[in-house]
């Protein structure tokens, strides 16, 4: 063996990265990728030049000014805000107000829920590719003018809801204020849209990954499109698209939550009201409301998606044991083929596809009826009952129903909206003029996700169990006090990370207005506010769920707790921490496109102005500029995340 | 004594009630003894082991590690006394994304003060980088020093395992299970490496093994352990064939397959004796 240890030592001496040359080739191979993960290269340079040249200018768009923190009237400012949040206004007449507002935030969920599957679902068919553009049902088919246009008008769907879901909802909120007035109403109409476009595309995603082989089966025998569709795609579909609707129902009352900040009614509304009106006891009382909803949100459809998957686990067992009763019956029937042609056996292979397509659909009934049985039928009665009155409810509620859309003036009055927008305002010194809002936005970004990243940090580190808590049976003497003292850190981090993370980002923008003052720098305070309380819970848990094995060994070897997370817990957590980031970056661009409509700064702030001074050709043209931002950040996020799972 | 354990019981509280993982169990160690611990799986060994390396509390008795009480140790005496005590496990627990090299520099984090241990995370002492290349020397895996934990086979994995311990520069080592995964050759070639390394400095050995053939060729001394409690403790070469089969035959009926040694074993052992 070679002597390595002075070449060793050397290398130490070198930091690792300049390396002598040396002869046997697994040295050099080894060698090379110690090169690859710790070396210097001239990209790695560019790349970190990029990454400063990003945050310093990210830091001057967002008009970033730590000294103002730190003055008497911000400081004052925000001790008024704190003690005027006590004692929470509870008066009944206040609480009948509150009641009103959280019924109407869940009416516009529920019907903005329901608006958006109507839609999504249709668009969705639309945009599946293996139904219309490639695959296996259109590879035997000759190319005609006919399937050419139904592949385009495939495609033109899936642009469509790709803009859809890449507008804010809040900006689909403010259009329809303007197009249909203040209510709750626009706020409905806005999340159908914007929610019809992510189910639309989600859909698609779930119709596309389907097993192909019932799809050729039935294809071969001759089935329309729309039999597919209902016999092989849906059954297959069924949980996973189940399973997205109630998220983003999930997501839905989140966002009928904000969007009356934008004078769309429900929750969002009186809190937008009571803080312009300086009752600070009454936003207290609203955020409680808010994260009550949110949290019994949270509980039930935890409840409802445990329930789904237990039904899910029991038809794929039945689904498993099916199939390989079929697989039995396919060799049994090759067996059986000596008398008959190849083509036959394949015929029949066919045929058994498309029963296990059929099963996956008796299946299906075969577990609904079991339920109804077990649950009997006046049951079921109550349920649909229950289901037709809330969304009755709901829809009386949202306004859809009280007469609204058969008032001739509203159809009208969007109708000369929309034809007032166009054609988009493409004036140069207009364009020139969106640089500065455009890089206010992807400033505030930046410097909105580094403060999270720093605050989540910060917060983690006490907030994850394994790092703060000793385990019960851990052997070593401790004290009561410090046990306590453990707990109360444990427990302090966790409630401040719970509260940057349950007030939505549009209400910390209106309390670092009264900090800081309106304009960017009062958005990039909010958004790293609650990023950080995001983030901080995310890297908790991530901490949290590493392999616990390596870090029993290093405190079996006499490791001490900060070792322990240099060497045993950020190695194995650090993918998964930067994906975490970087995903929370992409939604924070998303978000500050929006926090200027109450006055963060950015291209919202632009919409709002623009919508106040009804120059709606310019409306149109910055939200085309906010799709594209948000498609070009989908790409980027894309693109950053593989090289950080690469790495 | 470098060890001495006096009445040692743990329970466990799971759903289906309280299990006695050991029950009342006392025995001592010498320094510079080598002994192999065997019995069924679920006889307490890992629990043990657990226990011997400071990681678990029992529920009752009181375990010494050199005439100290280690249920009276805290914070930097607990570290320090763990620093002294060097666990191979089972299933190795080196950490997959750090290189070969940082792995076995985990061994010398007991002995880094919190200055060195920031200053170490971006690049090690001369001193530290030493011992590392020495113990991968030692166990054969110097040329590998830059690959990831994760691209080794199980051998390797072991391997390095055993160098981590090595730089840890204990006075006791701790094996769990050290060859379960590997195959018979291998096995008897990492038992002969621990067994020298041991040796060469006159370190503690206490090891716990499946295949009994191989405890009773290389340790002088032979722990069973039943049901939690001590079944035989004693010199190998007093180990009778109906002892062994004692401890092993009442578990062929209950435990599965995997854990109870191989048939090739069997009938190894029962052509030498």
């Amino acid at each position: 063996m070679p002597p390595h240890g002075a070449n060793y030592v050397a290398l130490a001496d070198k930091a690792r990265d300049t390396l002598p040359a040396r002869n046997s080739s697994p040295h050099q191979m080894n060698d090379a990728n110690a090169r690859r993960t710790n070396g210097v290269t001239w990209r790695r340079v560019l790349v970190a030049c990029v990454g400063v040249f990003v945050l310093i200018a990210s830091w001057y768009a967002a008009e970033v000014r730590p000294s103002l923190l730190l003055e008497r009237g911000t400081l004052e400012a925000v001790s008024k805000f704190a003690r005027g949040m006590f004692p929470p206004d509870f008066s009944p007449a206040f609480l009948r107000i509150v009641l009103v507002a959280v019924g109407q935030t869940l009416a516009i969920a529920v019907t903005g829920t329901f608006l958006s599957i109507l839609i999504g679902l249709p668009l969705g068919i639309m945009a599946t590719a293996t139904l219309w553009r490639r695959g296996v049902l259109l590879a035997g088919e000759r190319h005609n003018f006919i399937t050419r246009m139904f592949a385009a008008f495939s495609r033109a769907t899936l642009a469509l809801l790709g803009f859809m879901r890449a507008v804010p909802d809040l900006v689909w909120g403010l259009l329809f204020v303007v197009a249909v007035g203040l209510g709750s109403l626009p706020g409905t109409l806005a999340l159908a849209i914007s929610y019809g476009g992510v189910l639309g595309r989600v859909y698609a995603d779930v119709f596309e990954e389907v097993d192909a082989r019932p799809l050729e089966a039935l294809h071969a025998m001759g089935a329309t499109r729309a039999q597919i569709l209902l016999r092989a795609v849906l059954p297959q579909a069924a949980p996973s698209i189940t399973a997205y609707t109630l998220y983003s129902f999930e997501c839905c009352v989140r966002a009928a939550s904000v969007l009356g900040f934008v004078g769309a009614g429900g929750i969002g509304y009186e809190i937008n009201i009571s803080m312009r009106l300086f009752e600070y006891g009454q936003v207290l009382t609203l955020i409680l409301a808010f994260v009550a909803l949110l949290a019994l949100n949270d509980a039930l459809s935890r409840r409802i998606r445990r329930r789904l998957r237990a039904n899910v686990s029991r038809k794929a067992s039945l689904l498993n044991r099916k199939s390989a009763i079929s697989e039995t019956a396919q060799r049994e029937s090759v067996e059986a083929g000596a008398i008959e042609t190849s083509d036959a056996a394949i015929r029949q292979t066919a045929a058994e596809q498309i029963f296990s397509g059929q099963l996956v659909l008796n299946n299906t009934r075969g577990v609904h009826q079991f339920k109804h049985q077990l649950n009997s039928r006046l049951k079921t009665y109550t349920l649909t009952f229950a289901v037709i009155v809330v969304l009755a409810s709901s829809f009386y509620g949202s306004g859809l129903t009280n007469g609204a859309l058969g008032d001739a003036n509203l159809f009208a009055r969007s109708g000369r909206f929309i034809g007032a927008m166009f054609p988009p305002e493409t004036d140069f010194a207009f364009l020139r003029s969106l640089l500065k809002p455009l890089a206010q936005t992807i400033g505030i970004s930046v410097i909105g996700t580094l403060i999270g990243v720093t605050i989540g940090a910060l917060l983690a580190l006490p907030a994850t169990t394994t790092l703060v808590l000793h385990e019960h049976d851990e052997a070593g003497r401790r004290s009561r006090v410090e046990q306590f003292a453990r707990y109360a850190i444990y427990f302090t981090a966790r409630l401040i990370l719970n509260a940057l993370r349950s007030i939505p980002e549009l209400v910390w923008v209106l309390i670092c207005i009264l900090a800081v003052g309106l304009g960017p720098f009062a958005g990039t305070l909010a958004l790293g506010l609650h990023t950080g309380g995001v983030l901080g819970k995310l890297y908790a848990e991530t901490l949290e769920d590493v392999p616990v094995k390596p870090i029993e060994a290093m405190r079996a070897a006499g490791a001490r707790p900060l070792q322990i997370l240099l060497w045993g817990i950020l190695p194995q957590a650090r993918p998964v921490l930067a994906s975490y980031t970087v995903l929370r970056w992409e939604m924070n661009l998303r978000v500050s496109t929006i926090l200027g409509l109450v006055g963060g700064g950015g291209l919202g702030q632009a919409i709002y102005n623009n919508i106040q001074l009804g120059f709606y050709p310019r409306v149109l043209t910055l939200i085309v500029v906010i799709y594209l931002l948000v498609i070009s950040t989908d790409w980027a996020g894309e693109k950053l995340r593989v090289r950080q799972v690469s790495v | 004594m470098i060890y001495a354990l006096d009445s040692i019981t743990k329970h466990y509280t799971t759903r289906d009630g309280v299990v006695h993982s050991l029950d009342g169990l006392s025995f001592g160690v010498k320094p510079g003894e080598r002994l192999a611990m065997i019995g069924k799986s679920g006889a307490g060994k890992t629990t043990l082991f657990r226990l011997l390396n400071a990681t678990l509390r029992p529920t009752s008795g009181t375990i010494y590690f050199d005439e100290r009480n280690v249920g009276e140790l805290a914070g930097r005496d607990l570290r320090a006394m763990r620093r002294r005590i060097g666990t191979i496990y089972q299933q190795h627990h080196l950490v997959p994304s750090l290189s070969v090299l940082d792995n076995t520099l985990c061994g010398r984090l007991g002995h880094w003060s919190l200055w060195c241990t920031l200053r170490s995370t971006m690049r090690p002492t001369k001193h530290d980088a030493e011992e590392a290349l020495h113990a991968l020397e030692a166990v054969g895996l110097a040329d590998k020093r830059f690959a990831r934990a994760d691209e080794l086979s199980g051998g390797q994995q072991q391997r390095l395992a055993i160098a981590r311990v090595l730089v840890q520069k204990p006075d006791v080592i701790l094996a769990d299970e050290p060859v379960a995964s590997l195959d018979p050759t291998l096995a008897e070639n990492i038992i002969t490496m621990l067994v020298k390394l041991a040796d060469e400095q006159k370190r503690t050995l206490v090891v716990t093994l499946h295949a009994v053939e191989l405890a009773l060729r290389h340790f002088p001394r032979i722990v069973a352990l039943r049901e939690g409690r001590l079944a035989f403790d004693t010199e190998a070469n007093r180990v009778s064939r109906d002892a062994l089969e004692d401890l092993y035959t009442n578990e062929r009926a209950s435990a599965n397959e995997k854990d109870s040694p191989d048939a090739a074993t069997w009938r190894e052992l029962r052509c030498t004796r």
